[in-house]
């Protein structure tokens, strides 16, 4: 389990440490305050700095252009000038020729000191390329994004039909919708079987929070087969109520206990905050939930606001503002 | 709203008002439906602290008052009390160089927020807020 995060010079973040992590994270902030970028950077450092995934996270914002080495350029933050991003132990570097032109983008360079993650690395020492395929990526950690289109559901549903998991992943999605008994993902579509209904029925017709609940499900009970065991959802309130987030966390807390996952979600909202506050103010649960908030200092730096479990509840108790 | 007062007991909008009738701005729009935006009564002396701390933190603010009773302990001991919980926002320097002055504290520090701090019923004896208009 990751226990801090250190990044320098990735996207708009100069330097940004966030300690302690907790087990499940949930991370607030206003717009541009970086917490998409946080997860990004979550996802390539637990890669070990795949080009599939680097490629496919740049694709995700529309600055991906294959077989254009510039297309990198994009991890770097714009203004320092600073050829070396560093997420924890991953680092990419920035080559030029000696004549300032730009040749590669090299991972954990073989002359600083060595970490594990240099020996899975498939990029080697030709560095990032531009050339590779984004449609499979490689990742090291299970990645809900907040747009539905680029996330292959019915890949991560064929390892969970007719196990445990599946039990697991329907569990989760009754707490939006309890009469769904059954569930069916394929490519041309998701079916539900609905208690007391003769004939199946579109998960479309459930609604945005059932469909969240199912994206949490599936992501959880894949994250267990990742590397690095780890969970990132982008904007987790996509759609749910209140009473229906509450019931999400718990789930979320019992099942990342139960299958030692860790968890980075982000939110724009005081429900989803408020109702994790809940859940992680139990003692069952109170080591493991940590909040920050990303926001700029008065110099425009991007810093992490990280409250204690106490600071949260207070302010949750007399209306501060958190977000 | 970026301004924050945080206030001991329940009587956010009793001060706002001496604040008024001592010539004292209170934020544009704050009426007592609205008082409880820009006040935070901790409602005890047991939970103060816990609430400046959070406040502290709190997204958006850039200036923060706070308004604690001496009590019988008097108004120096209830500094030393508050001084550990803003260890987190000020450097040593600043809180060091801080004094209880009659017309309270103002922290300042380069990119933090503003935090002031009165102590009742005047800085320099104890009592309370309740007897501020003895002074």
């Amino acid at each position: 389990m990751l226990k801090s995060l250190q990044i320098i010079n990735f996207r708009l973040f100069e330097h940004l440490k966030v300690e302690p992590l907790g087990q499940i994270n949930l991370i607030a902030g206003m717009n541009n305050s970086g917490k998409t970028a946080l997860l990004e950077a979550l996802r390539i450092w637990a890669s070990g700095g795949e080009d599939t995934v680097i490629n496919a996270c740049l694709k995700a914002r529309g600055e991906f252009t294959p077989g254009w080495i510039e297309s990198y350029e994009a991890l770097f933050h714009p203004k320092t000038g600073n050829n070396l991003v560093t997420i924890n132990d991953l680092k990419i570097h920035r080559k030029y020729t000696e004549d300032g032109k730009l040749i590669s983008f090299l991972i954990n360079e073989p002359d600083i000191p060595k970490s594990p993650q240099i020996l899975i690395l498939s990029s080697g020492n030709d560095g990032l390329d531009p050339n590779v395929t984004t449609d499979y990526p490689k990742d090291g950690c299970l990645y809900i994004p907040f747009a539905m289109q680029s996330w292959p559901l019915e890949l991560l549903w064929k390892d969970v039909t007719l196990t445990e998991d599946e039990d697991a992943v329907i569990e989760i999605v009754q707490q939006a919708e309890p009469r769904v008994q059954a569930i069916d993902v394929r490519t041309d579509g998701i079916k539900v079987r609905l208690k007391e209904h003769p004939k199946p029925v579109s998960m479309g017709r459930l609604g945005d929070g059932v469909m969240q609940t199912l994206k949490v499900g599936l992501g959880l009970v894949n994250a267990r087969r990742t590397a690095k065991k780890i969970l990132l959802i982008d904007e987790i309130e996509a759609g749910l109520h209140h009473s229906v987030l509450e019931l999400l966390w718990e789930k979320i807390f019992h099942y990342a206990m139960k299958w030692e996952l860790q968890v980075f979600a982000t939110t724009h909202s005081q429900d989803a905050i408020r109702t994790f506050a809940e859940v992680t103010s139990r003692p069952e649960y109170e080591p493991q939930g940590r909040y920050f908030r990303l926001e700029r200092d008065a110099g425009g730096h991007v810093k992490a606001v990280v409250y204690d479990i106490q600071q949260l509840i207070t302010s949750i108790e007399y209306d501060l503002e958190t977000r | 709203m970026n301004q924050r007062l945080i206030v001991e007991g329940n009587d956010g909008w009793a001060l706002t008002q001496l604040c008024a009738s001592n010539g004292l701005p209170v934020p544009v729009g704050v009426t007592p439906k609205t008082i409880g935006q820009f006040v935070k009564s901790a409602g005890g002396y047991d939970k103060v602290a816990e609430l400046i701390r959070a406040a502290l933190i709190e997204a958006q603010v850039t200036n923060i008052g706070i308004v604690v009773d001496a009590n019988d302990a008097g108004p120096a001991a209830r500094w030393d009390a508050i001084k550990p919980l803003l260890r987190s926002v000020f450097s040593e320097n600043i809180l060091n160089a801080a004094v209880l002055a009659p017309e309270g504290i103002i922290l300042r520090e380069a990119g933090k927020r503003v935090v002031g701090i009165g102590i009742m019923p005047d800085n320099q004896n104890n009592g309370y807020l309740e007897h501020y208009s003895r002074f």
